[in-house]
């Protein structure tokens, strides 16, 4: 009974020595939280007032939500499903198209397998495997939040013929903007920018 | 038999992660000592999924109001998975009370303890001090205003005075 107490025990640690750590901010406080400080210190409540008539700016409703709850929600939506953080992290030492993840342990590598290829953080959000704005892009299937689908939504909501349409759309825009304002966030971590270096 | 014993000491030991009690409390004013009666006291449990990446999602929210004699008194959750609750109480005129944040820099409460009976000591929001905005990001922070799967109905028409004074602010500011 021991021998089994101490593989078990040995299985333990041999778990814990093989984790790797990675600092992240958190989904739940820290990601929505710089999103609103963004929205305050920004000109978007002015530009939601005078260019699109919504009145009280961030706190207006759209599909039965504030603008600013919405955004919310999007950087914290960002980290779900389980694997799309895969392809929240840059190594700027290597061309858009090579500088995704490629350290993460095995174990997540199969369980994140339906989520390959990886991409970059910035291919990820715009679509850009070279610099912009000459640079190559491609479309990746997977993602339906980033940049350019905030854009596609932005312009369904200013062109739907039923404002039922115009509803969802500028709904859809804000909570991918929220997705893409998580993908800048995560730039500034540090062990965000060092995954295969 | 030694195995089995040590197997059994384990799981107790961990069994009672996650079981949070019967939460009760007195809400009162922090200079005068009297109950505050009408206070809103959002308590929010939520639940961390995944292993190396990881997501969150609320898993319970519950609203109430406090009594005459400032208490309140809400059930717990017993459920090994779920994070500690977070509990947050709002009244019209006083600064927002979190259990795990401060106003106005978020610093973390390094001093607050689950007691059978929570003091909750609220002090008067002073106008010249602060700003609304700080304020109800702060109380956004708080009530994890935004969490996918939650709904906060009766926090967020409470706040929502608060929340154009706000925008007034930032509009002002520009």
């Amino acid at each position: 009974m021991t021998r089994k107490f101490i593989a078990l025990i040995s299985y333990l640690i041999w778990l814990s020595l093989t984790f790797s750590t990675v600092w992240a901010f958190d989904d739940q406080d820290t990601h929505p939280r710089i999103t609103e400080k963004s929205v305050s210190n920004s000109n978007l409540d002015k530009y939601l007032n005078k260019n699109l008539g919504f009145t009280s700016g961030s706190l207006s409703i759209v599909n039965g939500k504030p603008i600013i709850k919405v955004l919310r929600e999007g950087s914290t939506d960002e980290d779900s499903p389980l694997c799309r953080p895969s392809n929240h992290f840059h190594n700027p030492l290597k061309p858009w198209d090579q500088s995704y993840m490629t350290d993460q342990p095995w174990w997540l590598d199969l369980y994140c397998s339906s989520w390959n290829p990886r991409y970059s953080n910035v291919a990820w959000g715009t679509g850009y495997i070279s610099p912009a704005p000459d640079g190559s892009k491609i479309t990746i299937g997977t993602q339906q939040m980033g940049w350019d689908n905030a854009r596609e939504y932005y312009h369904l909501a200013l062109t739907s013929q039923s404002s039922a349409d115009r509803e969802t759309n500028f709904a859809m825009t804000f909570q991918s903007l929220g997705q893409v304002i998580h993908l800048i966030e995560d730039i500034e971590v540090l062990d965000y920018v060092r995954r295969g270096a | 038999m030694q195995f089995r014993l040590y197997a059994l000491i384990i799981f107790l030991l961990f069994s009672t992660i996650g079981c949070y009690a019967t939460i009760t409390g007195t809400v009162v004013d922090s200079e005068t000592g009297e109950p505050i009666e009408g206070a809103v006291v959002l308590v929010e449990w939520t639940k961390t999924h995944g292993f190396g990446l990881t997501y969150t999602e609320s898993y319970k929210v519950i609203e109430t109001v406090t009594d005459k004699d400032g208490k309140v008194t809400i059930a717990g959750v017993f459920n090994p998975t779920v994070n500690p609750p977070q509990v947050t109480v709002y009244k019209k005129g006083y600064v927002a009370w979190n259990n795990e944040f401060k106003f106005p820099n978020y610093e973390k409460k390094k001093d607050f303890k689950w007691t059978n009976d929570l003091a909750i000591q609220m002090v008067r929001f002073d106008e010249n001090k602060y700003t609304y905005n700080d304020h109800v990001m702060f109380i956004h922070g708080s009530i994890n205003y935004g969490l996918p799967g939650s709904e906060k109905k009766l926090m967020e028409e409470v706040i929502s005075w608060e929340q154009l004074k706000a925008l007034e602010e930032r509009q002002k500011v520009k």
